[in-house]
């Protein structure tokens, strides 16, 4: 299956949205997915000029937005694998409500976080996941706040499916992909996406020096206290894999009244002779 | 007190079950024939505050309250206090002698006392049924049938297990059986006795939009709660079960626009609705729409504010808003229904035409219609009819499918994501005719005037504005939405005392009707009417037609017109 466009690709030389549009298609390919089974909604950031690059149902979104949509589309066509693309300012500030919500309500959609630790598209702003200290331009003086910690609060907020990957390990994140897209629920991915123009410190190199593969040290992610104690290692060692699984009813299996039957498919024409009646 | 024609008020304190002690005596006048229109005051409280139910009673066709109040039933000091006003020196007041006294009250008045809450307690009951002893005593001094009463306290009460549904028409009994031994039915001159009527509907414009909605057939109603539109999300989130529809409740109002969009570019018929807070935090999404030609209704019920406002009073100060709410210009649809009947079948056409020109349609309302219940005639349901425009589906050959292809009337064929053989391409970026994100001259030309030629071509097949009254009368009235049922009651009475009058009602917000309203107001005088500080109607009508009229009639204190005040207004302006 063929899930390239034929648009011009506009990322920076270098940039890690490269590795993730790839690993992507690699994962579709690897799911035996077809391009008309799969819709990705896309925030606006540089992450989401994927939504011109994959050949897919597109449909992006307003900054922020794409968790929404993506719940929308999923219980009105329940077949479709609906995958949410946002970055970091994108889903972690402008959208963060919607990331604790879909968390909590488990519909079953993969949301891809393109973490570059800053704001690519609008030239390089702190983002709620830019280090503490880090000079950016509208922290001349370093960034004040604390990270904001998207695995740990998609374990809080209850998220089904919480896995962190390097867009530099192309064969770990397809891996991690297809798990997470396979993931009966609301599987969260943090993707660690060097932005090579603007983000002078969490560079290829800076993360390749301190990333680790959970998997490879025994971890089981079965335990929400151990998965969040985990999701707090940051700095001098970074983990990558999946931080904590669990199964729990969708949101469609629970929302939608029937479970046989795709909404949209449904004939419009209906009797309300009934429903007037009781108005009687 | 006229003689076909009855205004009840309940009053009293918040929590005392005033609300559904109306639905049951307004079930008990419908199921006896009659005419009703209701209406409710409270205040944003759960418990404590003032509250007042008003039931105007009718033998003949009725359109709105009005005043004065025959009949109050005082459950408290308050209700006597605050009410005085608004009864006439032959107006009766039922009244709650455990609670309130007469005195004080204008002479000609009669007041009925009897011991409300002692009645409910010495009979087992607790203070909270003093409300139904007040529909027994009610029912017996309108001579309906006590059994009408019972079935509509069952019905009332169909959640309660049957201890306490006998309870309540126990109690119900005995007021009614006080007010046969202490009082004389035959003073008050109304009577609720059966009379002969075709069966018809009590329904609230929430009411009739959930009805307009399912029978449209939407099936994802995405909204986050918020007076006026909570009875709206109530009604539909009962029937989804049954019906195979979606309620989603989101974490805020942002969710709901984009959660309803992404159920509408699945193909599924969907809606949202709000408040103006609510909806301010739509508007980014609503240009989402516009940009990405999806359509969704948007159901706004309006209050008056700004910010927080008077949540459960009635306004109609977001007209402005709603016409040009979100960046840049796009096409959208602004429909205002003027009653329950309207907003039935305002909103098929707002599913019709959402889906015909894939765009947003706001459909306005206001606290006052949405919450008020009005009974009907039937509605024939055949006669609704479901167009959904041009849709290319799996059958056709989509090898070249280009969501936005150019297309004469502005309108290109739409495709359902996960419908079709190959994926397609959908941005909230400008973009070209196969959806991706394009900023050349050109193209954004092209596609700027493509989308807006869908109105130019909406502008000639859409329905022109009704006038009510007579032709060639030399005054005219001119307004929009809610106000409709009340200038046709103020119609009436100056009709009585040989005032003609034509009225010009507006539904069809945008598009504008500009040649409909200059033609109106041609060669008359004319009173706009409407329930804002700034005049938002006459400066659209200022806008559109170049027209300015001065004689307008603002209000702005939250309460709906009265028919009698327009009425009042026009004798002085004439
Ligand atoms: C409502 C709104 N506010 C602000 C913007 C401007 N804006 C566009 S992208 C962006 C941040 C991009 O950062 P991120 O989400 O991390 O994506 P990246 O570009 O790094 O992929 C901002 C602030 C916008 N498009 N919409
Ligand atoms: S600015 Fe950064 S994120 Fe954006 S394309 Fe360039 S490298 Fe990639």
């Amino acid at each position: 299956m063929n899930f390239k466009t034929k648009s011009k690709i506009i990322w920076c030389k270098g940039c890690g949205n490269f590795g993730i549009l790839t690993a992507l298609q690699k994962a579709f390919e690897q799911l035996g997915l077809n391009s008309n089974q799969i819709m990705a909604v896309y925030g606006i950031g540089c992450h989401g000029h994927m939504a011109n690059y994959l050949r897919v149902y597109n449909f992006e979104a307003i900054h922020g937005r794409t968790l929404p949509v993506a719940i929308g589309a999923k219980l009105a066509n329940k077949e479709l694998k609906v995958i949410a693309i946002a970055g970091d300012g994108d889903q972690l500030g402008e959208g963060g409500n919607h990331l604790i919500h879909a968390s909590r309500k488990n519909p079953d959609i993969t949301c891809l976080i393109h973490n570059n630790q800053i704001y690519s598209l609008t030239v390089g702003q702190a983002s709620p996941t830019s280090e503490k200290g880090m000079k950016t331009k509208t922290t001349p003086q370093g960034v004040v706040d604390p990270q904001l910690n998207p695995l740990a609060l998609g374990i809080a907020s209850g998220a089904t499916f919480v896995a962190r990957s390097f867009s530099g390990d192309i064969p770990h994140l397809v891996n991690i992909l297809t798990q997470a897209i396979n993931h009966q629920g609301f599987s969260l991915v943090d993707i660690l996406q060097p932005c090579v123009s603007l983000n002078h410190t969490n560079t290829f190199t800076w993360y390749r020096e301190r990333i680790y593969k959970l998997e490879e040290t025994g971890y089981l992610p079965n335990a929400k206290n151990l998965a969040f104690q985990k999701s707090q290692e940051w700095g001098e060692k970074i983990p990558t894999g999946i931080f904590y699984q669990e199964e729990r009813l969708t949101l469609e299996e629970q929302l939608l009244p029937d479970k046989n039957e795709i909404l949209a498919k449904q004939p419009l024409e209906t009797s309300i002779k009934k429903l007037l009646s009781e108005f009687q | 007190m006229k003689e076909n024609d009855f205004n009840i008020r309940i009053a009293g304190e918040a929590g005392y079950g005033i609300a559904s002690a109306g639905l049951a005596l307004a079930k008990i006048a419908l199921r006896s024939g009659y005419f009703v229109f209701d209406y409710s005051e409270y205040p944003s409280l759960i418990r404590g505050g003032h509250n007042i139910y008003t039931l105007r009673i009718s033998g003949e066709q009725i359109y709105s309250p009005s005043l004065p109040v025959d009949f109050l039933i005082a459950l408290n000091q308050d209700a006597v206090d605050f009410n005085k006003d608004q009864l006439s020196p032959q107006s009766f007041i039922l009244l709650n002698s455990d609670k309130a006294s007469d005195s004080g009250l204008s002479s000609g008045i009669r007041a009925l006392p009897i011991p409300l809450v002692k009645i409910a307690l010495d009979n087992k009951g607790s203070e909270v049924m003093m409300n139904n002893v007040a529909l027994g005593a009610i029912t017996f001094l309108l001579k309906a049938e006590f059994s009408v009463l019972e079935s509509g306290i069952r019905e009332a009460f169909s959640w309660a297990t049957s201890e306490i549904i006998d309870l309540n028409i126990k109690v119900a009994q005995k007021g009614f059986d006080y007010a046969k031994d202490n009082f004389a039915a035959e003073e008050i001159k109304f009577d609720l006795k059966k009379i002969k009527a075709k069966p018809r509907l009590l329904l609230t414009g929430n009411d009739a939009f959930g009805l307009g909605a399912i029978k449209a057939g939407c099936k994802f109603f995405a909204a986050y709660p918020m007076t006026p539109i909570n009875s709206l999300i109530v009604y539909f989130a009962a029937k989804a079960k049954e019906l195979n529809l979606v309620y989603f409740q989101p974490e805020d109002e942002i969710a709901a626009i984009n959660s309803a969009l992404g159920a509408a570019v699945c193909g599924v018929r969907s809606m949202t609705a709000s408040s103006g807070g609510g909806f301010s935090l739509m508007v980014e999404a609503l240009g989402m729409a516009g940009m990405t030609e999806t359509p969704l209704v948007i159901i706004e019920g309006q209050r008056p504010g700004p910010s927080s406002g008077m949540p459960t009073w009635t306004g109609q100060g977001d007209l402005r808003f709603v016409l040009h709410a979100s960046q840049d210009d796009f096409p959208r649809i602004v429909l205002a229904p003027g009653d329950v009947e309207e907003c039935f079948w305002l909103m098929i056409d707002a599913f019709n035409l959402a889906e015909k020109y894939q765009l947003p349609v706001i459909v306005l309302t206001d606290k006052y219609l949405a919450e008020s219940r009005q009974s009907i005639n039937l509605i024939d349901d055949s006669k609704v009819e479901i167009e959904r425009g041009k849709i290319v589906s799996l059958k056709d050959s989509l090898q070249d499918y280009h969501r936005y292809e150019f297309a004469q009337d502005g309108v290109s064929p739409r495709a359902f994501i996960g419908q079709t053989k190959e994926p397609f391409f959908t941005t909230s970026y400008e973009h070209n005719e196969a959806g991706f994100a394009a900023e050349d001259i050109e193209t954004r030309k092209a596609m700027m005037e493509k989308r807006m030629k869908k109105l130019e071509t909406l502008e000639k097949e859409m329905s022109q504005p009704i006038i009510y009254g007579s032709k060639d009368a030399e005054f005219g009235f001119i307004s929009w939405g809610s106000n409709k049922g009340i200038i046709l009651e103020a119609q009436k009475i100056l009709a009585s005392q040989r005032i003609k009058t034509s009225f010009l009602h507006l539904n069809f917000l945008n598009p504008f009707p500009a040649e409909a309203v200059a033609e109106f107001c041609q060669d008359k005088q004319v009173l706009l009417l409407e329930q804002n500080i700034s005049g938002q109607l006459a400066g659209l009508i200022r806008e559109k037609t170049g027209l300015k009229i001065k004689d307008q009639f603002l209000k702005y204190d939250g309460r709906p017109f009265y028919p009698e005040e327009i009425a009042d207004k026009v004798k002085q302006i004439l």
